[in-house]
């Protein structure tokens, strides 16, 4: 079984924060890397991260457009996150469907391009 | 004003993922450590992550030893949950450069899996100071800064 590993550091102005660095070690069954352009358009779409039915880790960061993501499933509203912009979970457990888990929305003027990996069961 | 600094890798047995190393640093107005414990309860209920000195939130990163459902930017429905996993005692969520505007309250909230277990919270977030308030919501009273990060 894959062991995904993570190292996470935290700075605030130059000091490490209380708690970090943090070290994660988790076994997945499957890992499926992406590169996602989404135009812009009033609907959103998934990440393709469709051999994932159950996402326990999702990691993505963007390009220079920014985007807003949907997590589990929700139909509307979302987390916005700007040009450059990062998502990392960590221990989750994404359930709604290979297809509703992750997906993508673009309301600026130009393409966007989330970039990452799902982790998690079949 | 702080500069919160982000920094992650990630491998699948000793691969390099796509996208990964993430780095990321970001200049914010307010930046707050997050650092408490849910206690225990047999009805566990909604509650924000104590975070009140925020108005929209830019940066977040929070790590958690028991599982906890995670709503975020005023979603009503559609949660899902973080929590430790088989080989480490943390559940982890970053957003990093992000632009939640739910408001004070509103931004992050989080309910325990199992109300029977405290729950520990601990991270940063960062991101516009909040307007002050009257007082009388709970949030107002003292301004900003008390902790040492903000403005």
């Amino acid at each position: 079984m894959p062991t995904l590993r993570a190292n996470i550091r935290l700075e605030v102005d130059g000091k490490v924060a209380a708690g970090f660095p943090v070290a994660i070690s988790q076994s997945v069954v499957a890992v499926q890397q992406f590169v996602a352009p989404k135009e812009a358009t009033d609907d959103d779409r998934s990440l393709p991260i469709e051999s994932i039915t159950r996402v326990k880790a999702l990691v993505a960061r963007l390009g220079s457009q920014g985007l807003t993501v949907r997590l589990n499933g929700l139909a509307s509203g979302g987390v916005p996150l700007n040009g450059l912009g990062a998502l990392v979970i960590l221990g989750s457990d994404l359930n709604a469907g290979a297809a509703a888990n992750a997906r993508v929305l673009n309301e600026g003027d130009e393409t966007a391009t989330a970039i990452g990996f799902a982790a998690g069961l079949h | 004003m702080p500069k919160v600094v982000f920094h992650a890798d990630f491998e699948v047995d000793y691969q390099a993922q796509r996208g990964t190393p993430l780095c990321r640093s970001l200049d914010v107005e307010v930046a707050h450590e997050i650092d408490f414990t849910i206690a225990a309860s047999p009805s566990p209920e909604w509650q924000h992550v104590h975070i009140e000195h925020i108005g929209e939130l830019s940066a977040l990163v929070v790590c958690v030893d028991k599982p906890v459902y995670v709503r975020l930017n005023n979603q009503a429905s559609a949660e899902f949950t973080i929590g430790p996993t088989d080989a480490t005692p943390y559940g982890v969520l970053a957003l990093v450069d992000c632009a939640i505007d739910a408001g004070p309250g509103l931004n992050v909230n989080v309910k325990p899996v199992n109300g029977n277990e405290a729950v520990a919270l601990f991270g940063f977030a960062g991101g516009t100071a909040a307007a002050e308030a009257d007082g009388e919501d709970g949030y107002g009273d003292g301004g900003f800064g008390e902790d040492g990060y903000g403005a």
